[in-house]
């Protein structure tokens, strides 16, 4: 279906497209005809702006501001009528603000559904600009969900999407648990392996040619490089590697889904790939079991991460998945990303959880591989894509190096990704509950992960929070507040998400407020709580959008909620949402745009004009055959011939959230088919309000 | 010549026939995309689905007094060996120089399992430049 719709995309593009535009072509030999009219227009894609101050989203004790003072100031020199003096102790003084400002602000921020903690955030700012005062802050509170401190860890958005910090806040990891990296090896010199890895990794590639270190299997599994490009080596090992356990909040770097956990690294991919001989040997090894190398290691893997793969069986390799299950091992293995439901190995072996790759918005990754042997699934990003419009591509950040000796960070994509979250999120569940097998950890990760509407064979996204709970020993001390989704965009005509809130903690959290920061006038909340002041029980926020008076752009804002822990007084439990709408039209771009009228059922292009330039686009198609169409708009920005690819604009009428069929009769000329198109690189839609955008990226 | 009609379509925007659908691109391969540089050379893209693959320009034929350039690439495929997982972009930048003042480019690509001849050329994208 996608190769024979490309072609006929391009067919119609480049040769038929003309004949149709210059009114040939497309008649219906005999049958009266029909002409169509309408205009399409562009999106906005100018950045809002927004004034920035200390995050109000951020759980706080309302209206205390925390100071550092100047050497030499005392506390009580500046306590006033405004700022009323709580505690002091050294350096560190608590305020109450109730200041004439402070009270603005809280009108100021009633009137923007705000709460006290805006006020408390101004009258912050205002006391770190007193004399006597290094610096000053709102009095924020620790919460059970874990941020780590890592520089880029902010682009690592592949976490949060899987309940990681939440998970954190269970357990972080234990170094009593082994996870075993088949793979190019690793570039141990870099810092965030720093005391992770096993003293026995092994290198098994038996040929030097393939090794490239000038023998065949010895115990020095470091990553010579594969020279796989004329760019370079791939050092995919060290990527997987860091996404399993780079070393966590440790204030540099990225993060790995397991800051504690071991990892032993077996080398079995080299120049031109890796043998199944090498490779069962590898898992044989890092199972501590028998193997061609006569070595084996202290103690065997708990877990497994395979991010490789070939087409076919192989009985042998099997085999030696088979006997490492049954040496009490989790095999965990990339799914592979032909966008196929071809068999791969070693994923498609019953003894190994295979792992399919998502996007962003939680939809299948364009690559990957679907077949009914995926057990998980897990982010593996999409490079084409900007979803999260944060200027990088959607990949999963992690360790990098390159033949240079260079250590830095990189995005990759591929479902080579996607099975090292699973493989940390495993070794997790085995730290909170040593006692765990590998049959059972596997039951709970796929019984505990979340299902998500599209993703192929009901599959399901590995939820690091159920599965650590799901662990057993003990339950969390905490609430833990979590919403789903966590990220929502409404793109250029989504009016209104709802937003399911639960409490996978423990405790009784019940509703206390909610807040946009920046302020975001625009957007509306109705909380439905189905159980009022009886905890957080099937509680659902509604959050509406109203584009009116506002001017054309991009904006972003993020939602607090904030919800009361009754059996620990006052203390406030939240959770943040990032949103993202979209405005109006663009300045006018040089952009092709092509409008399209394609069979509802097939996708297949029937009928189609090309139009150039312009904030908008007025179109007319004639000699247009009676039948039933959708109408589509959009860009071939890489001119592979198709139409709505990401980082392209693409529209349907009347809107790409609800796409309708149009019925064109016989000598019908319709007009006002107006309709917007949609940036794909900054749209993120979820769930069902995915629209067409989620059958044609299927498609395309 | 058919491409020349083709190619007259292409640049001319000419209710020109239809020409027959041989000239339809009938890669079927891993995704290739082409960018036009702002100095006037393209950058054309294979996105291996694994690690293992290679992709290189072996020829830049312009026929005499031709509108058009053709670019004859190779996809080195692993074969049936076992390969990372990783979704991995191969680019190939073609000098301006070598392009000239064609109007249009269009991108052939042959494959080679490891040890065989490569397969008959395919034709994966044409494009007209700006």
């Amino acid at each position: 279906m996608k190769h024979s719709f490309l072609r006929r995309s391009w067919l119609f593009s480049w040769v038929g497209l003309l004949a149709v535009a210059c009114g040939g072509g497309g008649g219906g030999g005999g049958t009266a005809t029909a002409t169509i009219a309408g205009q399409v227009r562009l999106p906005a894609l100018a950045p809002g702006s927004f004034g920035s101050t200390f995050p109000v989203t951020e759980p706080m004790e309302p209206g205390e501001v925390v100071v550092w003072l100047e050497n030499g100031a005392a506390a009580q020199d500046l306590a006033s009528d405004d700022y009323e003096l709580v505690r002091s102790g050294g350096p560190v003084a608590v305020f109450r603000a109730r200041t004439a400002a402070a009270c603005e602000t809280l009108e100021r921020g009633a009137a923007l559904a705000l709460s006290a903690e805006w006020a408390t955030c101004e009258a912050a700012e205002q006391m770190g600009k007193m004399h006597g005062v290094r610096c000053a802050s709102p009095n924020y509170m620790l919460q059970a969900t874990v941020q780590p401190n890592d520089t880029f860890y902010v682009r690592q958005w592949h976490y949060p999407q899987i309940n990681l910090e939440q998970a954190w806040g269970v357990t972080q990891g234990s170094s009593n648990v082994i996870v075993a990296v088949l793979d190019t090896g690793i570039v141990s010199a870099h810092p965030e392996f720093t005391g992770r890895l096993t003293s026995d990794g092994f290198d098994m590639i038996s040929n030097p040619a393939t090794a490239r270190d000038g023998d065949g299997r010895d115990p020095n599994p470091e990553d010579n490089g594969d020279l796989l490009t004329p760019q370079g080596s791939s050092f995919h090992g060290t990527h997987v590697a860091g996404t399993i356990g780079a070393n966590g909040n440790n204030g540099a770097g990225v993060a790995g889904v397991d800051w504690n956990c071991k990892l032993m690294i077996v080398r079995v991919l080299g120049r031109g790939g890796g043998s199944i001989d090498d490779i069962a040997n590898g898992i044989l090894y890092a199972a501590r079991l028998t193997n061609a190398s006569g070595e084996l290691p202290a103690q065997r893997a708990d877990v497994i991460n395979m991010s490789l793969g070939g087409p076919g069986g192989s009985a042998v390799l099997e085999q030696a998945c088979n006997a490492a299950a049954n040496a009490g091992v989790l095999l965990v293995a990339a799914a592979g990303n032909d966008n196929s439901a071809a068999f791969n190995s070693p994923g498609g072996f019953d003894s190994v959880l295979s792992v399919g790759a998502v996007d962003l918005v939680r939809a299948r990754a364009p690559y990957s591989n679907f077949s009914p042997t995926v057990d998980i699934w897990a982010p593996g990003g999409d490079m084409t894509a900007d979803r999260n419009g944060d200027s990088f591509p959607d990949g999963v950040l992690s360790c990098m190096a390159n033949d240079q000796g260079q250590l830095f960070f990189a995005f990759e994509n591929g479902t080579s990704m996607a099975s090292p979250h699973v493989a940390g999120v495993a070794a997790l569940v085995k730290a909170r509950n040593p006692s765990l097998t590998a049959g059972q950890i596997r039951t709970i990760l796929i019984n505990s992960a979340t299902p998500v509407a599209g993703l192929p064979n009901n599959g399901r996204l590995v939820d690091a929070l159920a599965a650590v709970q799901a662990a057993g020993g003990g339950a969390p001390a905490v609430p833990i507040l979590v919403a789903t989704p966590a990220a929502v965009d409404f793109g250029g005509n989504l009016t209104q998400v709802s937003l399911a809130l639960e409490n996978r903690g423990a405790g009784n959290l019940v509703f206390d407020s909610f807040a946009f920061q920046p302020a975001a006038p625009w957007f509306d909340g109705t909380l439905v709580d189905a159980t009022p002041s009886n905890g957080i029980v099937e509680d659902r926020l509604d959050v509406t959008v109203n584009r009116t008076g506002l001017q054309n752009g991009v904006y972003q804002t993020r939602l607090t909620l904030n919800y009361v822990d009754v059996a620990n007084g006052s203390a406030l439990v939240s959770v943040d949402i990032d949103f993202r709408i979209q405005v109006g039209a663009s300045p006018a771009s040089n952009d092709t745009v092509f409008i399209v009228l394609c069979d509802p059922e097939t996708l297949e292009a029937r009928f189609q004009v090309q139009t150039t330039a312009g904030s908008s686009f007025e179109f007319a198609m004639g000699s247009i055959t009676p039948g039933t169409y959708l109408l589509v708009a959009g860009t071939d920005r890489d001119n592979d011939g198709f139409i709505g690819d990401p980082g392209e604009l693409f529209g349907a009428w009347p809107s790409l959230d609800a796409p309708q069929a149009i019925v064109i009769g016989p000598g019908d000329n319709l007009t006002g088919r107006d309709f917007a198109m949609e940036d794909l690189a900054t749209m993120m839609s979820v769930g069902p309000e995915a629209g067409l955008r989620a059958v044609i990226r299927r498609l395309l | 010549m058919i491409r020349a009609a083709v190619l007259s379509a292409i640049l001319l925007g000419a209710c020109a026939a239809p020409a027959p659908s041989i000239w339809v691109p009938d890669w079927s391969g891993p995704a290739v995309n082409g960018r036009h540089l702002g100095d006037g050379g393209l950058e054309v893209e294979l996105v291996a689905p694994t690690g293992g693959h290679s992709f290189e320009l072996w020829l830049v034929d312009r026929p005499k007094d031709a509108d058009f350039v053709d670019l004859h690439f190779v996809h080195h495929t692993p074969g049936d060996t076992f390969q990372a997982h990783v979704v991995t972009p191969l680019r190939v930048t073609v000098d301006a120089a070598r392009l000239g003042d064609a109007r249009a480019v269009f991108v052939w690509i042959a494959s080679a399992e490891p040890g065989a001849e490569p397969s008959p050329e395919k034709l994966a994208m044409a494009l007209a430049r700006p």
